[in-house]
């Protein structure tokens, strides 16, 4: 799975392309949450639109680096999830947890008021 | 993971032959390899080698997984994830299992002579999961 970033309004959308399937697709999770957080980003939107199929192991891998970013003050949003992404949070009841969004954009204006009282 | 791309292929022709539809593609692909690595994973098998069987019964697909040289460890038994606790409280393994529970009909474990095996039945046109896929 390969990753890549920006940065905008002080928040870090991370897009993910490929499978989410491996220990090595964990790791390129957090190792971009670990990063982004140590240089001051706490507030993350996770691109999911070339993410093709998730396993439980990228479900898990999602929920450790929101459960990371939560307790430091953060969060960390889901945008453009196939249905087929989707409905694994939906089985797994975590749809409760993540705030799901249709694109990115959508994401970055939810956390609007959110990171302007930070 | 290289032996999971050989299983997808595997998956995507049997699905091919067998005229199953798309729309049960993400969830037998899940299926399967969800309990593939679970396997990997557990096993501790000295044959490092696992078989993959798949055929049609009717209207009932039967996946089976036989993994070798084994002792016993039946993932029918692994407890369900407690997806209602808290964020923090939440486990994080447990979650492919309570999820292929979800998508089957039926999920058990046979253990003889050292050999497991992992037998799923799950009726077609009633998936849970019916859209998406992995790319091929």
């Amino acid at each position: 799975m390969k990753s890549s970033h920006r940065i905008q309004d002080g928040i870090a959308v991370l897009s993910l392309e490929g499978d989410f399937i491996g220990e090595l697709d964990q790791s390129v999770l957090s190792s971009n949450v670990q990063k982004l957080l140590a240089g001051g980003t706490k507030w993350f939107v996770v691109d999911l639109r070339g993410v093709h199929y998730i396993n439980s192991c990228g479900l898990g891998s999602l929920v450790s680096s929101l459960t990371t970013l939560r307790k430091v003050g953060g969060d960390l949003r889901l945008a453009s999830a196939n249905p087929g992404v989707h409905d694994l949070f939906e089985m797994t009841r975590l749809v409760k947890v993540f705030d799901f969004h249709d694109t990115v954009e959508a994401a970055l204006a939810g956390y609007g008021q959110t990171t302007a009282k930070q | 993971m290289a032996s999971l791309d050989s299983v997808f292929e595997y998956v995507g022709e049997f699905m091919a032959q067998n005229g199953i539809d798309r729309s049960e593609a993400y969830s037998l692909e899940f299926i399967v390899e969800e309990m593939f690595t679970n396997l990997i994973k557990y096993s501790r098998s000295g044959r490092n080698e696992i078989a993959l069987g798949l055929r049609r019964e009717e209207d009932t697909m039967v996946v089976q997984l036989t993994d070798f040289d084994v002792d016993e460890f039946d993932m029918t038994k692994v407890s369900d994830a407690k997806t209602d606790e808290p964020l923090g409280d939440r486990r994080i393994g447990g979650l492919g299992v309570h999820l292929v529970r979800k998508m089957v009909d039926g999920f058990r474990y046979e253990y003889s002579d050292r050999v497991g095996k992992i037998i799923i039945t799950k009726n077609l046109g009633q998936d849970d999961v019916q859209r998406g896929g992995r790319k091929h």
